[in-house]
């Protein structure tokens, strides 16, 4: 199902952590939520829910307004950012909450709920651990739950509070690509919060990013990657280094210069070379980190002197020049490709 | 009323490591003395006289004493008191914890303080303010009185006392637990549909329930044993508004000593029959859920 948010305003104080916020999310997709600590994700996903009043604007999923609608009535899946087991319950019991607490008139018979509980504990592959209480699992298993409690339900629309955001860095891996194969397999409406870019353009369809309450872009991961419409989406979404234009060429800093334009370049978009070419800037190398693939050079711009810079190149792990720089030397960078913003 | 501390052997969650503590073995052995010593000689032994005084005159002068028409009556007021209170302050305190840890609204400040109030005042102090209210020359002694409704020098006045002193009890014990738990697993029951009070049955009382035994037990204990502004608002009608301690006063100053501590030593097993249940709770409490 759809979601639909209109003009959504919320204040806690004289912080405005949802500032207009206008956006729709298409039936079936996975999105992920992406932004900085503290830009309103897990606000916007809470006003979604019912569990946050925002203070003007709306809400509609499937093209009915749920502003006045009691949140049993929403039908969303939340999982928490702290997965919020219920301690004093099996994990069994977690998952038969929510077929438990319907009214009466609705809710299936034990036979039927222990049927459905087994089923959703078998498609999160924690069956063996049904008796076990929340406090005798790991993180992933109690993720896994968590998700499972609110399928159990059979929401329309499924919303996750950085899912994986408590986890290190394998199992969230594992676990973020077993979420997308879940939903190709599910296809419920599924939004998902998240800080780490990496996870959102692995997993979502389609990302939203947003930053101090407002939303920056939104688009399909390629055209958030490649063709970021602002200078923080650029920012945030990988590496760059900050550059400036003039009349004759580029320069690591403004140097008093007003018409000189900012301009940004990524690390791997520069032409690195032992001497001086035309057009091309001195750094010294400080650092060379091995990132897989590619190697990154941390280098401190040398020309001119005005501040001193740290800028990020990129090599590939086997480019002949790297066997030639070492510590202390002096590359020269030539930028291939730079993006401007106008303000 | 008397109180006993456990020693610390046998207090869970406490762990004495003898490295830690470099002193020579004689210094520690003075010093575990001295405690012993103290505690013995302020705790143990003044209970000890309550049982020893009580039973001097044997067992049938005992039950001639607790049996009596005054002090059973005062046994049964007191239960009365107890049984009203208790469950009352178990409302007031759940739902004050409930407001105070699970909501924010203007005047939590207040409310907090209010709860704390009772502790802070001296319960002679309690008294003189129901009195104040309610009292012939009070506030609405008048109004109360062409009802036909006596509050003061009677029983509803004891109950509004003792409810008074012993409503931190249950609602102290509870705010920092539930605080403490958050929000979180009541929003997650929300999200799966739950109603309010199903949530309050099924997530928020499971988590809540030994601190809220352990409030429960503290609170009757207080109950039956307040003397202070019991005393203020009781008037000490023999057979009629005198609950367990004040008897205990009344035969004490007309001499009947054996019989004072005969009373007395009813409220003594109350207090040891608490800390029992007590020292069971916390250590429920610590093993798990
Ligand atoms: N109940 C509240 N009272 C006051 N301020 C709040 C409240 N909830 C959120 N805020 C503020 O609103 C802003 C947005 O909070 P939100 O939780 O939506 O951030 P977030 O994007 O989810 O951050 P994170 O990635 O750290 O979880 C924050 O600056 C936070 O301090
Ligand atoms: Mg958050």
């Amino acid at each position: 199902m759809s979601i639909q948010v209109t003009g959504l305003y919320k204040h806690f104080g004289n912080f405005t952590a949802l500032d207009n916020v206008s956006i729709e999310f298409p039936t079936g997709g996975l999105v992920a939520l992406l932004g900085p600590s503290g830009c309103g994700k897990t606000s916007l996903l809470r006003v979604i829910a019912g569990l946050e009043r925002p203070d003007s604007g709306s809400v509609h999923i499937h093209g009915k307004d749920v502003s006045g609608l009691d949140i049993r009535d929403r039908q969303i899946g939340f999982v928490f950012q702290h997965y919020a087991l219920f301690r004093h319950m099996t994990v069994f019991e977690n998952v038969a909450f929510g077929l438990r607490a319907k009214p009466r008139s609705q809710r299936p018979n034990d036979t039927a709920i222990r049927a459905k509980v087994n089923q959703l504990l078998a498609l999160v592959q924690l069956e063996w651990l049904a008796d076990r209480y929340p406090a005798q699992l790991s993180g992933g298993q109690r993720q896994r739950v968590a998700l499972a409690r609110a399928l159990a339900v059979e929401p329309q629309v499924l919303l996750l509070d950085e899912p994986f955001g408590a986890l290190d860095a394998k199992v969230r891996k594992e676990l973020r690509r077993w979420l997308r194969q879940l939903h190709d397999e599910l296809h419920i409406t599924s939004l998902f919060v998240t800080h780490d870019q990496e996870e959102a353009l692995e997993v979502a369809d389609h990302i939203v990013i947003m930053n101090k309450g407002r939303i920056e872009q939104h688009g399909t991961p390629e055209q958030i990657y490649h063709a970021p419409q602002t200078e923080f989406v650029y920012q945030f979404i990988g590496s760059s280094n900050v550059l400036y234009h003039n009349d004759h060429g580029y320069s690591f800093a403004a140097d008093g210069q007003d018409e000189a334009l900012k301009s940004y370049c990524r690390p791997y978009d520069f032409q690195v070379s032992a001497e001086q070419q035309h057009g091309s800037l001195p750094a010294k190398v400080m650092r060379k980190l091995p990132l897989g693939n590619t190697i990154r050079i941390e280098a401190e711009a040398l020309l001119p002197m005005a501040e001193s810079a740290i800028i990020d190149v990129d090599l590939a792990h086997n480019d002949p020049l790297l066997a030639q720089i070492h510590q202390q030397d002096v590359i020269w960078l030539a930028p291939r490709r730079t993006v401007q913003f106008s303000r | 009323m008397t109180q006993v501390t456990t020693p610390i052997s046998t207090r869970p969650l406490m762990q004495v490591h003898p490295s830690a503590t470099a002193e020579p073995a004689l210094v520690r052995r003075v010093l575990t003395g001295i405690a012993l010593l103290f505690i013995v000689g302020t705790l143990v032994l003044p209970l000890l006289m309550v049982l020893y005084e009580a039973f001097r005159s044997g067992w049938s002068v005992y039950q001639a004493s607790i049996t009596e028409a005054d002090a059973l009556a005062a046994i049964k007021l007191t239960l009365l008191v107890a049984v009203i209170v208790v469950p009352l302050n178990l409302l007031f305190g759940v739902a004050a914890a409930w407001a105070v840890a699970k909501f924010d609204f203007t005047g939590k400040r207040v409310l907090m303080t209010l709860i704390d109030l009772p502790f802070s005042v001296s319960p002679v102090i309690a008294g003189l303010m129901f009195i104040l209210l309610f009292g012939t020359e009070g506030w609405f002694g008048d109004s109360l009185a062409q009802l036909g409704i006596q509050v003061v020098f009677s029983v509803p006045g004891i109950v509004l006392a003792t409810v008074f002193v012993t409503f931190p009890f249950v609602a102290r014990e509870l705010i920092p637990l539930m605080q403490s738990q958050g929000t979180d697993e009541e929003e997650a029951a929300r999200m799966l549909g739950a109603s309010g009070w199903r949530i309050f049955y099924s997530i928020t009382l499971p988590n809540i329930k030994w601190a809220l035994l352990y409030g429960v037990i503290l609170c009757n204990a207080r109950a039956m044993g307040d003397f202070g502004a019991v005393s203020v608002v009781s008037g000490h009608i023999r057979g009629l508004t005198n609950t367990l301690p004040l008897h205990v006063e009344v035969l004490y100053n007309e001499y009947q000593f054996t019989a004072a501590f005969a009373c007395a030593s009813l409220l003594a097993l109350l207090a040891i029959v608490t800390l029992i249940i007590k020292e069971l709770l916390q250590r429920h409490q610590s093993v798990g859920r």
